[in-house]
């Protein structure tokens, strides 16, 4: 490794993005991510998607770098029209797989994609059947550590939020529908509110559902409770 | 002393002990004269690295009714100050038979932001109002530097609005000009800084003593900060929304 090696590298992360929560639900899953481009500790760049529609069964939503992410996203396009030319479209799984492929081979070069990456979609376990379908969530963290879960929440969201969710998840299970998966969402976002520097409050919640495809978020916007301002708040 | 406060700061897992970020009260403080008194503002956040330890932190600490003290830095550091100064100030008030004046107790606070500067991280703004010199306010920034000001900003998030005070600034404001001021900077810090945000705290000070406020994000009198409308985040020949 020569001097001209620390030039392409990424050692350090600058403009970064913070969690991402997902959740599966009955035909689909869900994922939830905020707006904001943090440089450091300033939020930089406001109204940036974290959240990239891959084809109509894959979305991928990112934290960490974003021009790592920006480069990512050009591979994963080439991926589809490689696929594109034999005449299928890429499964969550495929992708999954080979993302993590690549992200581990670049962390053994020590040059790695600094992000932490979730593939969320609808697996077709049978061609052009629907009922068949399964939703998927898979995480690959920068190092190429990968894994297939239920319900998944990253970036300082992973000690602050897994927890709730996962006490959400074990009153109903898969057997959730859209509407309460996605208000155990907001009902996440409102920790991170509260707890991580970082994170905005607005942010767009994104699907990928067995009948309807991929439908990306609109803006959003929460305020939270602040009740606990009007307490004393001296500390004496 | 600065090298021996690295090598504290190392993990001895035989132990259990992992250091942490500091305490901190990442911050942003505003304070301002207007003919009458001073308004000064803050948020109410206090973070340890990406964490926020408290969201509704109470940064505008009362020393007496005629002054208050605003902390940024270490929160251990200023808490710990804020009260042996207090406990002086109270003790000449006492012994005196007449309230001390801002100039004296800010003194009193650079006694020991100086004399202890290698040791603390404190950064604070003294204000108040007094018969002799009316509202004044003094900065005391990392170690003890002390000059009387009227319009200043402390923190973290002070150097987002540098340029917003300077271009609001004019001489004889009123009351609710000022708050209103304080109170945008305050906004407009909050909206860039992640070490700030949460609740604004107001407090005026003049001759009729301290009056606090408290402007809460869900309820109608927070800041309100406009922002343009998007462009697209990816290529236009991507599936995407605005």
């Amino acid at each position: 490794m020569n001097a001209h090696d620390e030039v392409q590298r990424t050692l350090n992360p600058t403009c970064t993005g913070t969690s991402v929560i997902a959740l599966q639900y009955k035909t689909g899953v869900v994922v939830l991510t905020d707006r904001v481009v943090s440089y450091g500790k300033m939020a930089r760049y406001k109204n940036v998607s974290r959240q990239y529609k891959v084809n109509d069964n894959v979305l991928i939503a990112f934290g960490g770098d974003h021009a790592d992410f920006h480069w990512l996203q050009n591979v994963i396009e080439r991926q589809v029209l490689l696929w594109k030319r034999f005449d299928q479209d890429i499964g969550p799984k495929a992708l999954h797989g080979y993302l993590t492929s690549l992200l581990y081979a670049k962390r053994c070069k020590m040059n790695p994609v600094w992000n932490t990456l979730v593939v969320a979609g609808v697996e077709e376990e049978e061609k052009n059947n629907k009922e068949t379908s399964t939703p998927f969530i898979g995480v690959i963290t920068q190092k190429g550590c990968a894994y297939q879960v239920k319900h998944i929440a990253t970036g300082l969201g992973a000690f602050l939020l897994n927890q709730a969710v996962e006490d959400e998840w074990r009153k109903k299970g898969e057997d959730l529908s859209r509407e309460e998966a996605e208000a155990v969402l907001r009902k996440s976002l409102e920790l991170t509110l509260y707890h991580d520097c970082v994170a905005d409050n607005e942010f767009e919640i994104g699907r990928v559902d067995a009948t309807e495809g991929v439908v990306l978020g609109k803006e959003e916007k929460i305020i939270g409770d602040w009740s606990i301002a009007e307490t004393n708040c001296q500390y004496e | 002393m600065d090298t021996m406060r690295d090598e504290k700061r190392k993990a001895i897992p035989a132990i259990g002990f992992y250091p942490q970020e500091e305490i901190s009260t990442g911050t942003t403080l505003i304070a301002m004269e207007y003919n009458g008194g001073v308004v000064v503002g803050t948020d109410s956040r206090t973070s340890a690295g990406s964490f926020i330890t408290s969201r509704a932190t109470n940064k505008i600490t009362p020393i007496t009714d005629n002054m208050v003290v605003c902390r940024s830095g270490s929160a251990a550091d200023t808490q710990a100050i804020a009260d042996i100064a207090k406990y002086h100030i109270d003790v000449y008030t006492m012994t005196e038979n007449k309230p001390v004046t801002i100039y004296r107790s800010s003194q009193i606070f650079r006694q020991f932001l100086y004399n202890y500067r290698e040791q603390l991280s404190a950064s604070v703004l003294v204000a108040g109002w007094d018969e002799e010199l009316g509202g004044q306010v003094y900065a005391i920034p990392i170690g003890g530097f002390v000059s009387r000001q009227r319009s200043t900003a402390s923190g973290s998030g002070s150097t987002f609005v540098q340029g917003f005070l300077d271009s609001q600034w004019r001489p004889n404001l009123t009351l609710e000009e000022c708050k209103a001021i304080v109170k945008q900077a305050v906004g407009l810090a909050t909206f860039r800084d992640g070490s700030s945000g949460g609740v604004v705290r107001l407090a005026v000070i003049n001759k009729a003593g301290s009056q606090f406020e408290l402007f809460r994000p869900d309820k109608p009198g927070f800041p309100f900060v406009q922002t343009p409308t998007p462009h697209l985040s990816f290529p236009p020949h991507i599936e995407q929304v605005l």
